[in-house]
Order: C-alpha cells, then sequence, then structure tokens
C-alpha cells in the first residue's frame, strides 16, 4: 500500500534545495534559458505583463510545501544576463515554522548582467513563534545594470500570545561591476526584541523591510516621493543615498506584512519609472 | 590608573571633537513621533547601544585599535564601516566626527593621528569615527577596555545630551537616563563583539534619513 506524500512540518524539514533561474534577451523578450526547480520551488512561467516592455519578464515564485521549516537550507540563484530585464515576484508570504534547535538557511544570489534589469520583490516571511532562520542576499552588478531588490519580515502567534520568533539573522551585500563590495547590510535580531512597549521598532510595529534600488543617481526615483507613496500605505519609510554610488535604499516599518507588501509594489513602480521609464502594470497576487 | 584617566579624558565632552553636532537620528525621531518621553528615549538609546554600538562601532574601534600600526589594515576597516553604514547621514556624520578627532589628536601630537589625518585627506580612506577611535586612543594609550568603554559612554551621553538640546527630557532626567544605561555600557562591552559588522536601527535610520532633507535642523542628522 502506497503512503500518501507527508508534508507536515516533521517531515518536509530538512532539506537542501537549490532553485535557478537564468534569462537571456533573445527575439526581442527575456527568456527563460535555464530552470532548476526542485520541490519546494514553484514558478509559473514567465509573463509579459507590460505593454510598454514587452521583454521584461515577470515570473511568480511559489513554495509548494506550506513555508520553510527546522533545518531547511534553500537557495536560489537569479541570473539575468546582458540586456535582459526580469521580475521575480510571488503571491502570497511565506511562512517560517518553529524551527527548534535546527535553524532554517535561505539564500538568494542575482545576477545582473551588463545593462540588464533584475527585480526580486517577494512578499515578506512571516516568522511563528520558535522560528529562527539566516537568510543571506548577494547581489552581483554588471556595468550599467539596473536592479530592485526586496525584503520583508512579520512575525504572528497564531495562538494570540505574542509569543516572539527566535532569531533572524539577515545579510544583504551588493558588489560592483569590478566585484567591489559596495554595500552589506548585516543585522541579528532575536523576536523578544520587537514585542511590546520596548520593541527596536516602536510598539506599534509588526513587520519590516528594505527596498534597494540600485543604479546611477539619475536612474533612481526622488526619496522624498518615495515617502510619500509609502506614507500613504501607512508604512513608516525613510530613503537614502546608498554608500559607494550603490543606490537608494529604503527602510520599511509597518504595523503588519500585508502593509510592507503593498509599500514594495509602490516602491517598484516608482523604481521601474525611474530606471525603465514607464508605469508597470500591477502584478496581481 | 592612568589608563583609567585616558579614559575619562576621552569620553569627556569637553574634549573637541565636534560630536555635538550630530544627534545620531534623534532629532529626526522626535520629529517623527512628535516628542519622546524620557521612558522612550531610554528604551532608543538602549537598543542603539545594543543592536549598533556593541555591534558595528565596537567591532570597527576593536578592529583599528588591534591593527593601528598598519594603515592598510586599517584602511580596510574603514571602507568596511563605509560599505555598512546605509544612511547617508549617519555616514557623513561619522566621517565628519572622525575628522575632527583625528584633527585634534594631531594637534596635540597622539602617535598614529598624523598619519590616518594624511590617507584621510588623501581620500584613500573615508576616516569613520570608529576607526578613527581606535587608531588614536592607540597612541594616547588607552587600554583596549578603557576605550570600548569611552566608545560606548559617549554613544550614550551623545544621545543624553541631544535630548537635552532638543527639549525633549530635563538636565537631571537626562543624567537619570545615562546612570541607568550605564551597566548595559558594561555588561555590552564585555560580550565577546560579532566577527562582522552588523546593526540593526531601521527606526533611527528612517527617522535620520527624514531628517536630513528637513529645512529646521538643529542637529546635523
Amino acid at each position: 500500500m502506497t503512503r500518501p506524500l507527508d508534508l507536515s512540518g516533521e517531515t518536509a524539514s530538512g532539506r537542501h534545495r537549490r532553485a535557478e533561474l537564468t534569462f537571456a534577451l533573445g527575439g526581442g523578450r527575456s527568456a527563460l534559458v535555464h530552470q532548476v526547480t526542485p520541490y519546494p520551488f514553484h514558478v509559473t512561467r514567465p509573463f509579459a505583463l507590460d505593454r510598454a516592455r514587452p521583454d521584461l519578464a515577470t515570473l511568480y515564485l511559489q513554495s509548494a510545501s506550506g513555508g520553510i521549516y527546522r533545518a531547511d537550507q534553500l537557495d536560489l540563484s537569479l541570473t539575468v544576463k546582458v540586456g535582459a530585464a526580469a521580475h521575480l515576484t510571488s503571491q502570497a508570504a511565506t511562512v517560517v515554522h518553529d524551527t527548534g534547535a535546527l535553524p532554517a538557511r535561505q539564500s538568494a544570489t542575482i545576477t545582473v548582467g551588463e545593462n540588464a534589469f533584475a527585480a526580486l520583490t517577494l512578499d515578506p516571511l512571516v516568522l511563528f513563534p520558535g522560528a529562527e532562520l539566516s537568510s543571506v542576499t548577494e547581489i552581483r552588478l554588471g556595468a550599467g545594470a539596473l536592479a530592485i531588490v526586496a525584503d520583508g519580515v512579520a512575525w504572528h502567534d497564531f495562538s494570540g500570545e505574542d509569543r516572539p520568533f527566535g532569531r533572524l539573522t539577515a545579510e544583504t551585500a551588493v558588489y560592483g561591476p569590478d566585484g567591489r563590495l559596495l554595500l552589506r547590510d548585516r543585522s541579528e535580531v532575536r523576536g523578544a526584541e520587537l514585542i511590546g512597549e520596548r520593541s527596536l521598532l516602536g510598539p506599534d510595529a509588526g513587520a519590516y523591510g528594505a527596498v534597494w534600488l540600485l543604479g546611477p543617481p539619475e536612474k533612481l526615483p526622488d526619496p522624498e516621493t518615495l515617502e510619500a507613496a509609502l506614507d500613504a500605505v501607512g508604512v513608516r519609510a525613510g530613503a537614502s543615498p546608498l554608500p559607494n554610488g550603490a543606490g537608494l535604499g529604503l527602510r520599511l516599518i509597518a504595523a503588519n506584512g500585508g502593509r510592507i507588501t503593498r509599500a514594495v509594489e509602490a516602491a517598484f513602480t516608482l523604481g521601474v519609472e525611474a530606471m525603465l521609464g514607464f508605469a508597470p502594470a500591477r502584478r496581481r497576487k | 590608573m592612568i589608563g583609567d584617566l585616558l579614559a575619562i579624558w576621552q569620553a569627556d565632552t569637553a574634549f573637541p571633537s565636534g560630536a555635538f553636532a550630530f544627534s545620531n537620528g534623534l532629532e529626526g525621531l522626535a520629529a517623527l513621533e512628535r516628542g519622546l518621553p524620557a521612558d522612550r528615549l531610554e528604551v532608543v538609546i538602549e537598543g542603539a547601544l545594543r543592536r549598533r554600538w556593541a555591534t558595528a562601532d565596537r567591532v570597527a574601534l576593536l578592529g583599528a585599535y588591534a591593527r593601528a600600526g598598519d594603515m592598510d589594515a586599517v584602511a580596510v576597516i574603514d571602507r568596511e564601516v563605509e560599505a555598512t553604514t546605509l544612511c547617508e547621514a549617519f555616514r557623513t556624520g561619522s566621517r565628519r566626527n572622525g575628522a575632527g578627532l583625528l584633527a585634534a589628536h594631531a594637534r596635540i601630537g597622539t602617535p598614529g593621528a598624523a598619519a590616518l589625518q594624511a590617507l584621510v585627506r588623501s581620500g584613500d580612506t573615508p576616516g569613520h569615527l570608529a576607526v578613527a577611535q581606535g587608531v588614536v586612543w592607540r597612541g594616547a594609550g588607552l587600554e583596549r577596555d578603557g576605550a570600548v568603554l569611552a566608545s560606548g559612554y559617549i554613544v550614550a551621553s551623545g544621545f543624553a545630551t541631544a535630548a537635552v538640546r532638543l527639549g525633549l527630557v530635563g538636565a537631571v532626567a537626562a543624567q537619570a537616563v545615562v546612570r541607568r544605561l550605564l551597566p548595559v555600557v558594561a555588561e555590552l562591552a564585555a560580550t565577546d563583539p560579532p566577527e562582522r559588522i552588523e546593526s540593526f536601527a531601521p527606526l533611527l535610520d528612517i527617522a535620520a534619513a527624514r531628517h536630513a532633507r528637513g529645512e529646521l535642523r538643529l542637529f546635523s542628522n
């Protein structure tokens, strides 16, 4: 007798999987020329959502397993070759379950070729009580490359007792065309530091995030316009020029992950307008 | 005994390093939150000590202190500080404070100060405050532990002084906050630093970024 596949936290945990997506310009579009998406990764086919730039491919990344579990190590490689344009987004937040004594790890490596455009705007992670995660994002920019990369985190205790997640260690590093480090944002925080009146983010915060708009100054949105757009969706935001001329960095604090999602959508829209010169179509969730 | 005195000398706000021009994001935060009562002020300073000073400034200070005789190695640490200080207002403030400290120590004749100042002036290295502290405090004869305590004290005291100048709290209330935070500085100073610079201060980053474009400002950041 065949047993049904059990995808509960216990048996779905401890996976080490690596997904690879490579886009290259050909025939007036950005074609997905290489795809490796082992379970639990799942992607849709590429869509051309923007009439102004049909060469901009948009893909939705989905987790097929219901989240990240203890001891998981999930790696994603996104490569956009010379002159191509690709946007990888998601349709829902990813839950990080209680990892017990075995923290989970995830990584994203984004390689943006010469004069290419890449965007990675996934919905926030939702850290459950006891979740411990290490997340590393590495972005390598070619000459004239443009990129928009967002990350966000929310936390939720389904029991309503405000139990904190365990720990989050996060690192984003950006390297220029000569391989030189342009910026590194590395942090470690315990969930208990983000709960209640003494929260490091302020007493009403339930989520935070960042958006990295990478490119030369003439291809970046106005910081005040960005902040005003995010004020309008109820998100505290501050935009600052990044070190070594890497671009513009946006910090976000919000009451919940849903607002972070809306803030990232707004920043993506303004970023694409400044970088590619058109207003992108809404990426439907 | 002289080690303790040297640390007190450098932590003294009378030392001309130019730090008084910076609120480390506090002015922006007070504007964002329309005020900042003493209990909230204490939470903010403690957060900055735990998740920025202990894990970022202290790491750079200790690295520069350990390699004070090797300016190439110091410059590597300095460039790491530049790449990891993501808010422009804090980068600028840290470089200006570093330049102020170097200028004072170069005039005093502290070993290492003129050499690092020359590197900064030639554009070879940005000259961030924590890195300058590591080099000149080693040259001035501060012991390692004294240098760390002086650095932590300056952060706590700097926030409190800025809060008084902004009219957020009275002078005595500010010193009560500093007194309550001294054990935090001591506790953090005794912990092992992380291997690499890390920082978690999104609220101050947001406040400082918005504040940097304000027209009416008392402080540079």
